[in-house]
């Protein structure tokens, strides 16, 4: 098996975040291994596993076989929090919980077992190329896209003089189908937001900056609405701004909103419903901390919001990649509108 | 500060597959949840994953993958074949009822028989109320004055318009009368120039020994023995009663019959009339209205029209145009072929005629006595051989 470089270094974050950022494209998890202070596991375990495993077909040994588990437990921590030691017990659960025939797939592929390569592309050649063209919407782009994916699974790609395999990265909780789609998702929105950075200029030649516009004092009662919303929307659970911001920034239908989160569509409707109910409560209640009577609040509550200062997009989302609409021109633009913090 | 700006960096593939697929645990999907509502970049990442886990899948057999442009989704067979059984099925309805009209269309010749040659029908289709239009009494005797006549005035008069030239039957057999029909000769003329519209006529009608034929049904016309001197026209049917009635002498006896060449004369489509089984046996075979109307043959079993017939109680027999003979014990419902051992081609069937010396009274006492099942038939073939039967079916050389 070939060595791999790259420190999967992100411990810190690790520990921050709940879960693993995405460095490079090829991660190793022996340094990570390594570095987490979790006990071996249990050989009698992996007897079980390779009993049911096809890792014999695929081309593994037994050895290898065992290592892969023992490098695929901790570095998840066994699914544990960090610093917590995990039991026989937790660690059968673990290995239970995974797809361990699309792990052992995936790491027998990056090993370079060819039984294994015949495999993968028996299951998953059409089903890529299918995911491809629907990513991207056109079935030309999706087998193009497909292929450097294949290429990049292959290992076609090395850095530092070592043979890079994306596969190694797949940890085995969610099925090595959905990783690939999500992979290929992915390089898509990553090419899509390349490409876009990267137009032409217009060829009838760079207009002059606009000159900054000249501020204008808001209304008092604009500026405390302003604020109310930002507030009422901080407050919100995560879930609750996800499916706000998926449904008025992102444009996504009900149903699409609501297979994502595995819920009924009438659902995602009702709770949007309440969200907006919510919302408009905690702004009356912040106006009226701030202030203002309740009618008044009221009142001020059917301003026009293109008075308004609030960015939704800034306070559902500080990141600087916007959404797909923004880029393609959506973004309705506000020469009043600024950020605040 | 939102607390949602810390993350700059992007879950990798792992962890956002994993929440697609629900399969992160709690505390690192709440994690994600929290990134994903700040970051539009990874919301559309897992939107994009997620449509693309639930774009329709080919089939599963992929081996031999369709030709570019022509995919075509499989249809189940009987999906294919579902369309084509709506308008095979319409088209089996409309063959079966055409099937059904063409054969109530073509009704058998037996059944054209059976209804032509229903005695019960004709004997109860008299009624009192009907003018007794009768014309030649059946009677082997000469018919006496006054005396009834069991004829079926109505069909009678009806059809006497329709009565082809020269369709007047003569006189049939003595022997086969039971009851005969007497009419009163001045009545009867009387009565059939009232049924036929026309001026009523002294004269009395002929009279006719043993036989009860009704001038109006001849439906066998070349097989029909006739008078050509006394017959007449459609129109004339009438006036021939009339004029057989001017002639009174003209007594015909039974056994005076009209021979016609059954190879040269074709039937005519012209009605019989009604038949009176009980009282003699007639020659013709007569039809009621309705059959008459339809068709004016009687075609037998072997799709050959009737050319001779004779009738005595309930036995039938018929020649068609081959000389075949068949019998029918049923007035015609049921035609037995009869194998005969005649040589030649029988050209005629008729009741068994008496010695033409034998008085017309003695004729009478005979006629009596002999029973239906009895009757005596004679054929004659084409050689002028005859034959005669007592059932029909068994015959012996004269």
């Amino acid at each position: 098996m070939s060595a791999h470089r790259g420190v999967f270094g992100c411990a810190n974050r690790r520990e921050a975040s709940g879960f693993r950022m995405e460095i490079a494209p090829s991660q190793s998890v022996e340094d990570s291994s390594r570095a987490s202070a979790a006990a071996p596991p249990a050989p009698a375990i992996f007897d079980e596993f390779w009993a049911k495993s096809d890792a014999g077909a695929y081309g593994l040994t037994r050895a290898e076989f065992d290592r892969i588990l023992q490098r695929a437990g901790p570095a998840q921590n066994y699914g544990l929090p960090a610093g917590t030691q995990a039991a026989a017990r937790e660690q059968a659960a673990y290995f239970r919980g995974l797809k361990l025939n699309d792990l052992v797939l995936a790491r027998a592929c990056a090993a370079g077992h060819e039984r294994a390569w015949e495999r993968f592309v028996a299951l998953y050649h059409e089903q890529l190329a299918r995911a491809a063209a629907a990513i991207t919407g056109s079935e030309t782009l999706g087998r193009e896209m497909a292929g450097s994916l294949y290429a990049e699974l292959y290992g076609m790609t090395e850095r530092d003089g070592q043979r890079r395999c994306p596969l190694d990265s797949y940890r085995g909780k969610g099925s090595l189908m959905g990783w690939l789609r999500t992979t290929l998702a992915q390089r898509h929105v990553d090419h899509y937001r390349k490409r876009h950075r990267e137009e032409p200029l217009d060829d009838k030649g760079i207009d002059p900056p606009a000159p900054a516009p000249a501020q204008v004092e808001m209304p008092s009662e604009v500026a405390l609405l302003s604020r109310a919303v930002e507030r009422a929307m901080t407050k919100r659970e995560a879930e609750d701004r996800f499916v706000l911001a998926a449904y008025y920034l992102d444009g996504r239908t009900l149903m699409q909103i609501a297979q994502l989160l595995r819920v009924h569509e009438a659902t995602v409707s009702r709770r949007l419903r309440r969200i907006v109910e919510d919302l408009r409560k905690q702004v009356v209640r912040e106006l009226q901390l701030a202030g203002m009577s309740r009618r008044a609040a009221i009142e001020a509550m059917g301003a026009d919001v293109r008075d308004m200062e609030v960015n939704l997009k800034k306070l559902l989302q500080t990141s600087e990649a916007d959404a797909f609409q923004e880029r393609a021109g959506t973004r309705e633009t506000n020469p009043r509108e600024t950020s605040k913090r | 500060m939102n607390s949602i700006s810390q993350f700059d960096a992007h879950p990798d593939a792992e962890s956002l597959n994993g929440f697609v697929e629900n399969a992160l645990p709690a505390a690192e999907r709440a994690d994600l949840m929290a990134h994903l509502a700040a970051c539009g970049r990874c919301r559309e990442v897992v939107f994009l994953a997620q449509n693309a886990a639930r774009a329709p899948e080919p089939r599963a057999a992929a081996a031999a993958a369709p030709i570019a442009g022509d995919v075509r989704p499989e249809v189940s067979w009987w999906r294919r074949w579902r369309v084509m059984l709506i308008p095979a099925t319409a088209m089996a309805i409309l063959v079966w009822v055409a099937v059904l009209i063409q054969s109530n269309r073509s009704a058998p010749p037996d059944e054209v028989a059976k209804m032509s040659l229903a005695p019960d029908r004709i004997a109860t289709a008299a009624t009192p109320t009907q003018p007794p239009a009768t014309t030649e009494p059946a009677a082997k005797q000469a018919p006496k004055p006054g005396e009834p006549v069991t004829i079926e005035p109505p069909m009678q008069a009806r059809n006497l318009a329709r009565i082809p030239s020269g369709a007047v039957r003569p006189p049939a057999s003595a022997h086969a009368v039971s009851a005969p029909v007497q009419a009163t000769p001045t009545a009867s003329a009387d009565s059939l120039a009232q049924a036929n519209g026309q001026a009523k006529t002294a004269p009395a009608p002929r009279q006719f020994a043993g036989e009860s034929v009704a001038p109006g049904y001849f439906r066998s016309g070349p097989s029909a023995q006739q008078q050509p001197a006394q017959m007449e026209g459609l129109a004339g049917g009438v006036s021939g009663a009339a004029q057989r009635a001017k002639a009174p002498a003209q007594n015909f006896s039974a056994s005076e019959t009209v021979t016609v060449d059954a190879d040269k004369v074709l039937p005519e489509p012209a009605p019989a009339p009604p038949h009176n089984v009980q009282l003699d046996a007639v020659e013709t075979l007569p039809l009621n209205n309705a059959a008459a109307k339809k068709s004016g043959l009687t075609m037998l079993p072997s799709g050959l029209p009737m050319i001779s017939t004779v009738a005595a109680g309930h036995t039938t027999l018929a020649l068609d145009a081959m000389g075949s003979l068949f019998v029918s014990h049923d007035i015609g419902g049921k035609w037995e072929r009869v194998e005969g051992r005649w040589k030649g081609r029988a050209t005629k069937v008729r009741l068994a005629q008496p010695e033409p010396s034998a008085t017309a009274q003695a004729e009478a006492e005979s006629a009596k006595k002999v029973d239906a099942a009895v009757a005596l038939f004679e054929l004659v073939t084409d050689t002028n051989a005859v034959w005669t039967s007592a059932d029909g079916k068994t015959w012996n050389a004269r």
